[in-house]
């Protein structure tokens, strides 16, 4: 299964720009998830992340049920974005 | 919903959609979390495809598709009469540029007869990405001039620039026999006449050869430890940070810090929807990444007072450091930009080079201080203060060879010593010698700036009053970069403010 996040979000633009579009969109949704992710933190674990790539091992090995917090994080992001832009 | 190619601002908006709830989330994260999440989402960029896989594999959502080939363009033909009827040439500022019929740039010639052709896939995606953001790209920035700052070789009747050294330059060897080894940098060599070491004259006190002085002349801005890599230097570098802490840099959080500083910069422009700032704020991020390593640490420790001179020593020898820098210049590049309506504009940068180091010139032939701006609020009671606002590398000799004769002679006669710690061999302690209380030597930078502008207004008397025809009073020379040699300095008594 392939995440398409045009698809995701119900975008639909012409091939030429598909690709750009789905680059700087994926940008905003991992950014998203930085953020959420960083909501689920305790206080006293900021100082040890360091990079991105730490926040989502810290993450993985430590919030129960991350898996299926990131896909309400997704849900979310859908929604928050269909907000916006009116596309459902 | 529409598609961009029919309607061309629902691709930007659906960008700035997405950016916008990022935005709001951000806003609402508790103060504490905002600065891990702006470091976070600073370092995603590059990783993102990495990262974002990684998690969506852990929520059962699969992989990112990875990036489509664009599809391949159908094959058009025309005549060659068509193209000659539709492509255009026409003249930017010195270069004659080749347009397609829908007014793309498609090549351009240099003055010497040079073609040039754009990469069109390049110049479509950037279009492309200039329609979807709205916003201007930049497609091209092409270096059309560069020139150094116009400096006039032959200088004039009062301040020449000397096709030849004078006669009486001495040579490496004679320089070794008397304790001084220069240290030249790359483009620039510095030279002494033997009336530096006779009575009275700044090298007095190296004329017999016991005293040891290395002179380094340093392809900088600024004199700092970054500077000197140099094998040769290694014990002025020891002595530097003997009076001066060692220069701790990262410079992947410079480099990071200034683009972010930048990017806000850039999405403030955005928000003022004004398409020259957004393109002055991208050329000035394009010209920060084109920054080598060097360049960066360099800006990274630039310090708030740079120094272009500085003494330093050790029970041993002493050191001069002069920062030669790099000759000022300016290049004008040809920018052309995709605006947010998909169409190329075309804008002349001018870039003036960033460096605001005192490079050698000739404008410093034969000094006279009364050419020096004065610093109006220097004074004698403040020793840190430096009455002369000179930072010639001429003037830099001179200041740091009175802190030579000031602070120098008390460590050749004994009455200042030096004590290493065995734990860090490179950082000294100075200590006084406990009957010696009065041989405090003088450093105060005032009295220091006052001696080297004495000693140049006397050579600068000799020489006007010979009717410019004795420089003798001038005892250092300078090679130019751009050939040519000028003469600095000096005939005064170097005992008058001790």
């Amino acid at each position: 299964m392939k995440f398409d996040v045009l698809k995701f979000l119900n975008i639909h633009l012409s091939p030429d720009l598909q690709e750009l579009a789905s680059e700087e969109i994926l940008d905003s949704l991992s950014r998203y998830l930085i953020i959420r992710t960083i909501e689920l933190l305790p206080n006293d674990q900021l100082d040890i992340i360091q990079e991105p790539e730490n926040l989502f091992e810290y993450a993985q090995k430590n919030i129960s049920n991350y898996s299926s917090k990131v896909e309400k994080f997704l849900e979310d992001f859908k929604q928050e974005y269909a907000k916006e832009t009116g596309i459902n | 919903m529409e598609s961009v190619e029919k309607k061309q601002e629902p691709g930007g908006l659906l960008v700035d959609a997405a950016r916008r709830v990022v935005k709001e989330r951000f806003d609402a994260l508790a103060e504490g979390k905002k600065e891990l999440a702006s470091k976070l989402i600073f370092a995603q960029k590059g990783i993102r495809i990495v990262v974002l896989a990684g998690v969506l594999m852990a929520a059962g959502c699969g992989q990112i598709l990875p990036p489509q080939e664009p599809p391949t363009p159908t094959p058009t033909t025309t005549t060659s009469e068509t193209q000659k009827t539709d492509f255009s040439i026409r003249t930017i500022g010195d270069l004659r540029f080749e347009f397609s019929p829908d007014n793309s740039p498609i090549s351009y010639e240099t003055t010497d007869g040079k073609k040039v052709i754009f990469d069109q896939k390049e110049l479509e995606e950037t279009r492309k990405k200039a329609l979807l953001l709205h916003e201007p790209e930049i497609f091209k920035i092409t270096r059309i001039s560069e020139s150094p700052a116009s400096e006039e070789t032959k200088g004039s009747t009062e301040h020449p620039v000397l096709s030849e050294l004078p006669s009486d330059v001495m040579t490496e060897s004679e320089l070794k026999e008397k304790g001084i080894e220069i240290i030249q940098a790359k483009n620039t060599n510095f030279y002494i006449r033997k009336g530096a070491f006779g009575k009275d004259a700044p090298l007095e006190d190296f004329a017999s050869g016991k005293n040891k002085l290395k002179i380094i002349l340093l392809d900088a801005p600024y004199v700092s430890d970054i500077f000197m890599s140099d094998p040769r230097i290694q014990d002025a570098r020891a002595a530097y940070l003997g009076r001066t802490p060692e220069t701790k840099i990262d410079i992947d959080e410079f480099k990071n810090k200034k683009i972010k500083e930048i990017r806000d910069l850039i999405d403030k422009a955005k928000k003022s929807a004004n398409p020259e700032d957004i393109i002055d704020k991208k050329l000035r991020l394009y010209d920060f990444q084109q920054l080598s390593r060097t360049d960066l640490l360099t800006l990274a420790a630039y310090p708030k007072k740079p120094s272009v001179g500085l003494y330093a020593y050790t029970s041993e020898k002493e050191f001069i450091f002069i920062a030669i820098g790099k000759p000022a210049k300016t290049s004008q590049d040809m920018v052309i930009v995709a605006n947010a309506y998909g169409k190329f504009d075309f804008f002349y940068s001018t870039v003036i080079s960033r460096e605001d180091a005192p490079a050698i010139s000739s404008s410093d032939s034969f000094p006279n201080p009364a050419n020096y701006k004065l610093n109006p609020s220097a004074s004698p009671d403040n020793p840190n203060s430096y009455p002369y606002a000179s930072r010639s590398p001429g003037f830099s000799v001179q200041h740091e060879l009175a802190h030579s004769n000031f602070i120098g002679t008390r460590i050749r006669t004994g009455g200042l010593k030096i004590v290493t710690n065995p734990n860090d061999p490179f950082h000294f302690n100075f200590v006084f010698s406990n009957n010696l209380p009065t041989l405090e030597p003088n450093r105060s930078e005032y009295d220091t700036d006052m001696r080297a502008a004495n000693r140049q207004r006397l050579a600068w008397q000799i020489w006007k009053e010979s009717g410019y025809k004795n420089n003798s009073g001038y005892h250092f020379a300078f090679s130019l970069p751009q050939g040519g040699y000028i003469l600095t300095e000096d005939m005064s008594n170097p005992r008058e403010l001790l």
